[in-house]
């Protein structure tokens, strides 16, 4: 663990990103690990490669994906795309848009960098000013987040346009548990495995795209 | 390590042009804020179906929440129709077949949440055992008689306190609360260990006077001595003397677990009422002690002059 070793992994791994993805994944590198810790990082990159005795190694494509696990948080994760159909006023679109809108929330917990999901999530929104504090919080100073990523496996609305021109999604939203590691490699905690929760999400339309405009758990 | 500080700081630098707030920092060694599973249940209002406008509502604060999810369980490793996946199957739990004779059946549980239309069946716990010759259906058969058996348990509806007590005054506010608490119970239905939980959710006074108060969600709080006497959400003023007996209604919701399973909602509340209270109501009279006997010999307080009441 010395700045050297340090300096050369995060460098390497930065411009990798940056230069397969685009700049803003390179943000989302930095944010990621910024300061992980290079030993474990490295030394587990490297393990594939030595102990193989196949003829033609394979190097390992820098910007492969790689979720996070016990050894660093996750690489080269791919900032989601807002599908065409997200940005039309119909009911897909809704139910497209309610999807990708936690795509960008897995996405911060993956990478540490909320920035994108901050910029989309509604105000007031409690509950999403806390889990950005806790992401940001945990993917600094060495520390990262396993797990915590969230699937939609239902999106669902009526498509009932409301007096205040706004819409109704219902969304079965899946999260995986998360894993709070330190920067030193043990993990603080993990929070239990839940239920697949009923989110509701109020939606807003205007100047060609979505925006969410309340958020809610659904009861019953 | 300086020089690694230094590139942390210029790092974190960077990653603030484009966000709204740095990160924060924690203090040397100690952990930041746990709590990051996102969960906006617990922070933002409910939301139920209403049928008929079609849309979701914020859910009634005074309704007590019941559980969002519901459940189901398959049998271990089995894929449908009689096919059952091998590998699973080497693994499987291993359920023993009880001294009864009754064979154990190893099953997963699943849930989905239930206000979502559409939701599809995921993950929930497991494998638990059941013993049953037909484990298919061995869960509706419980569910059909869980209410009853609920109802049918020994649950404590609490301990009422009044204050003050035994006895108190005409018109003053009186002081109600209720003592509940969650209990638990091992009951054996369709020879299944079936564990039951049962939380004090609602309340309902019966002050023995004619007056009702309830269901409503507040069991009422303990008052300092020196604050007797205040209107509390709970509180009873009796218009008139006499001995009144006071019954307490607590309403409970449940939930059960089959064999270690996830504990599931029991449909319907159970009411239990506790042991009457008894309450002498007197009156208060204000006399004036200030006469002097001389002056006044039937003055209050003077000898021979009759008791209070």
């Amino acid at each position: 663990m010395t700045s050297q070793n340090f300096f050369s992994s995060r460098a390497a791994q930065s411009g990798a990103a940056a230069l397969a993805v685009g700049f803003s994944l390179m943000l989302a590198g930095c944010a990621g690990g910024a300061p992980a810790d290079p030993g474990k990082a490295s030394a587990t990159a490297a393990e594939p490669a030595s102990p193989s005795v196949t003829p033609t190694p394979t190097p390992t494509p820098s910007a492969v994906y790689k979720p996070a696990d016990a050894t660093g948080p996750a690489q080269n994760v791919p900032v989601p795309v807002l599908p065409e159909v997200a940005k039309t006023e119909t009911k897909e679109g809704a139910e497209a848009f309610t999807k990708h809108w936690f795509s960008i929330l897995s996405y911060a917990y993956e990478t540490g960098d909320a920035a994108l999901f901050e910029s989309i999530a509604p105000s007031p929104c409690e509950a999403c000013q806390k889990v950005s504090k806790v992401i940001r919080d945990w993917h600094s100073e060495g520390r990262w987040l396993v797990g915590g990523k969230l699937s939609t496996p239902v999106s669902n609305t009526t498509f009932n346009k409301g007096q205040d021109g706004t819409y109704q999604v219902a969304v079965q939203v899946h999260q995986e548990p998360l894993s709070y590691v330190r920067a030193d490699g043990t993990v603080a905690r993990t929070d239990p495995q839940t239920p697949d929760q009923g989110n509701l999400l109020v939606l807003k339309y205007g100047e060609g795209e979505w925006s969410v405009v309340e958020l809610g758990s659904i009861v019953g | 390590m300086s020089l690694s500080r230094l590139l942390s700081l210029l790092l974190i630098t960077v990653m603030s042009l484009g966000v709204t707030a740095g990160p924060a920092r924690a203090e040397g060694g100690e952990d930041p804020e746990f709590g990051g599973s996102w969960s906006p249940g617990l922070t933002m209002g409910g939301h139920t179906w209403d049928a008929e406008r079609k849309e979701f509502v914020p859910a009634d604060p005074h309704v007590p929440s019941t559980d969002p999810n519901e459940y189901k369980y398959e049998l271990q490793c089995h894929l449908g129709g009689g096919d059952f996946d091998t590998p699973c199957l080497a693994r499987q739990l291993d359920c023993k077949d009880r001294e009864d004779g009754a064979k154990g059946i190893p099953v997963m549980w699943l849930s989905r949440p239930r206000g979502v239309p559409g939701a599809v069946w995921a993950h929930h716990s497991g494998p638990t055992c059941l013993y049953d010759p037909k484990p298919e259906d061995l869960l509706p058969r419980i569910a059909a008689d869980i209410q009853r058996q609920f109802q049918n348990l020994p649950v404590n509806a609490g301990r009422v306190v009044a204050q003050p007590s035994p006895n108190t005054l005409r018109g003053a506010e009186t002081n109600f609360y209720a003592e509940a608490v969650e209990q638990q119970f091992d009951i054996t239905m369709l020879g299944q260990k079936v564990h039951v939980v049962a939380t004090p959710v609602q309340y309902t006074w019966n002050y023995g006077d004619g007056t009702v108060f309830g269901p409503q969600p507040s069991m009422g709080g303990q008052l300092p001595q020196d604050r007797w006497g205040e209107k509390t959400r709970t509180s009873h003023a009796y218009a008139t003397t006499g001995d009144f007996q006071v019954i307490l209604t607590t309403s409970f919701q449940g939930t059960y677990s089959v064999n270690a399973g996830p504990p599931l909602p029991i449909p319907g509340q159970g009411q239990f009422s506790a042991p009457p209270q008894g309450i002498s109501v007197w009156r208060s009279l204000t006399r004036n002690y200030a006469d002097d006997c001389n002056t006044n010999p039937q003055g209050q307080g003077c000898p021979g002059v009759g008791a209070l009441r």
